[in-house]
């Protein structure tokens, strides 16, 4: 016969008194480590949503890369045909054509049933002073669309703008208070403020479009002009080379060259969709990190909370238990058991309470994670040293808890017992 | 054997002190069976309490085979008790949640002997309570319960019992057969002191020790 022999029948035999004790340990232990194994989960979680989004945004854009393509691919090239003498370096350096070519051109390119190109803007730009105002401006004289005669007519890409109207760039207007209708002169001439353009950021907000035949008259250049815009240019192959070949047949001599490459256009709206794509992911990175902060803080409430609820109610019990065991205890004493004996008795008790607690709290936290959280691979959160901390922690919360009624008891006085029985 | 030189004991019990032994001096040889008795209250617990070195006296001392029991310390004490003490009590202390058999073994957690298992089953023979064995207390009748508790005193072998009123819930046939079991334990060489007031046991007791009241402050 061993003491051990004793912890066990005793523990079989008031299964109430030990299951009420286990309860509570495996609930303090189930909070604990769920929470822990929580927080665990939901890092494993994040990084499963932020890999997720990551390789969706990878994926679409992918395909947004290719959708840039084909749209592009639909747009076509958009040329600027300049005359043969116009130095190209001066034309970048003063981002507009200083020589001119007759507008003729613009018509007979319209005639010469290209294929490729779809849209025409002849325009007449000169950089100018502006006396009335005491300013420099760019003055761009426009007939709008020419329509391609051989073909069925298209929805314009620009609007020509009316004689006697201006269309007025966002600095001019903003910084002399022009609106819409009211009433401007330049270099002696008369015109009512059509539109004003909101800011483009570019050379437009230093310019002021008007009628192409009354440009032609004011810079003195009749029948003249200095550039045709050619947009939406479609050809076999995508290849400007072709375009310009078909150009160069109508216009001999005048220079094609590109607006813009469409590859750079691409790589724009592809770095402001994976800029789009980056915030959205650091967004919710913030969400996720927000919500684990608030799992820790409702964590390091709930924990010791639990913990001490759980201490608290361990320790009534075995008080209630030593009371129960005082008679036994006094014949104990009285045979000769030691009181480390008897103290024994309730520790170990309270030690198998805490070891099946750490096992089943620490079960139970895992179901519960592995419900509420869905984590790809649940067997990760199985944590060897968080199923030790969980061992240790609560037969040391049990042992704790029972040791004043269990000394109380083991210090009981064995004469006083038997006397009082 | 057993000698109480000039023993005092009193309890303060609601600030007030109750003298309960008084100079009590008593000499007991080896195999002789004494019979304590008196009015309730008058101490006779106390006395063998103090007797079985299980409450210390406020004066005077106890001696068994020449040791003073009160010189020895705690866990010395205990050792005494576990080998050469049997207990008895009237409300027998059985452990509910062990059996018969277990119970009778008990002692063996204070002190470890080889044949505790034989001899358990042998005591609970002779006192016919083998068919009871793995019965539980709260099964057994009050004979059988204080048959146990005997048992369970006896199993060490201890050189001197110590009982306190042990016939007292007994009917008369459980009575004599406890009884009987003492006397036998005294015919093999056993002493005994026994804290009664049943006139039967007190009469198969070779001496009678009659305890008076003291006067209380």
């Amino acid at each position: 016969m061993r003491l051990w022999n004793l912890v066990i029948k005793e523990i079989s035999r008031r299964k109430l008194n030990f299951a009420l004790g286990l309860i509570s340990i495996v609930l303090a232990v189930a909070v604990f480590a769920g929470s822990l194994t929580l927080l665990e989960a939901h890092d494993l979680r994040t990084e499963q949503i932020i890999a997720q989004k990551e390789r969706e945004t990878r994926e679409r854009m992918a395909v947004l890369e290719d959708d840039y393509r084909k749209i592009m691919k639909n747009l076509g090239f958009n040329l600027l045909i300049l005359p043969r003498e116009q130095n190209l370096s001066d034309l970048y350096l003063d981002d507009y054509a200083a020589h001119t070519m007759p507008e003729e051109y613009v018509t007979r390119l319209s005639e010469s049933r290209i294929m490729s190109i779809r849209h025409l803007l002849p325009s007449l730009q000169r950089k100018i002073k502006w006396p009335e105002q005491r300013r420099t401006i760019i003055l761009i004289g426009t007939r709008g669309e020419v329509p391609l005669l051989h073909r069925d007519p298209k929805e314009p890409i620009l609007v020509a703008v009316p004689r006697g109207s201006a269309v007025v760039g966002f600095e001019i207007a903003s910084s002399i208070g022009l609106e819409a209708g009211d009433e401007i002169q330049i270099l002696g001439r008369k015109f009512i403020v059509e539109k004003c353009n909101g800011e483009r950021g570019s050379k437009d907000d230093i310019t002021i479009w008007i009628d192409l035949q009354q440009a032609q008259e004011m810079l003195d250049e009749p029948d003249k002009i200095n550039a045709i815009l050619a947009l939406k240019c479609h050809c076999i192959g995508n290849e400007i080379a072709q375009v310009r070949r078909e150009v160069n047949a109508v216009l001999p001599g005048v220079q094609v060259i590109e607006q813009g490459t469409k590859v750079l256009t691409r790589a724009e709206a592809r770095d402001r969709a994976a800029v789009e794509a980056r915030q959205a992911i650091e967004a919710e990175i913030r969400n996720r990190a927000e919500l684990r902060r608030e799992g820790e803080n409702l964590a390091s409430v709930l924990v010791p909370s639990i913990s001490l609820a759980a201490g608290i109610w361990i320790a009534l019990l075995f008080f209630a238990n030593a009371r129960q065991r005082r008679s036994e205890i006094g014949i104990l004493r009285a045979i000769g058991v030691k009181s480390s004996g008897v103290l024994y008795l309730f520790l170990a008790k309270a030690l198998v309470m805490g070891i099946a607690g750490a096992v089943i709290g620490f079960v139970l936290a895992l179901t519960v994670t592995f419900l509420w959280q869905k984590v790809p691979q649940p067997a990760s959160l199985l944590d060897p040293r968080l199923f030790a901390l969980a061992l240790l922690f609560a037969p040391l919360l049990s042992l704790l808890a029972s040791w004043i009624p269990v000394f109380l008891a083991s210090q009981q006085d064995p004469a006083l017992v038997m006397k009082e029985e | 054997m057993l000698e109480l030189r000039n023993v005092d004991k009193q309890y303060i019990k609601h600030g007030s002190r109750i003298r309960v032994l008084q100079d009590i001096s008593l000499a007991v040889d080896k195999g002789e069976y004494v019979a304590v008795q008196g009015p309730s209250g008058c101490g006779k617990t106390t006395l063998l309490l103090i007797t079985g070195a299980l409450l210390r006296p406020d004066r005077g001392r106890v001696l068994f085979n020449g040791i003073d029991l009160y010189n020895l310390g705690v866990k010395e004490r205990g050792e005494f008790r576990a080998s050469n003490v049997g207990f008895v009590f009237q409300q027998y202390h059985l452990i509910p949640y062990l059996t018969v058999l277990e119970n009778v073994m008990t002692p063996d957690l204070a002190r470890r002997r080889g044949d505790t298992l034989n001899r358990g089953l042998e005591l609970l023979e002779r006192l016919s309570l083998s068919h009871r064995r793995n019965h539980r207390p709260a099964e057994l009748s009050a004979g059988e319960k204080q048959r146990a508790a005997l048992a369970r005193a006896l199993i060490t072998g201890p050189e001197l019992l110590l009982a306190d009123e042990i016939t007292g819930n007994l009917d008369d046939r459980n009575a004599g057969i406890v009884l009987d079991f003492v006397k036998n334990f005294v015919n093999g060489g056993g002493t005994v002191m026994m804290v009664t007031h049943d006139e039967k046991a007190a009469a198969v007791a070779h001496r009678t020790w009659s305890l008076a009241p003291v006067f209380s402050e």
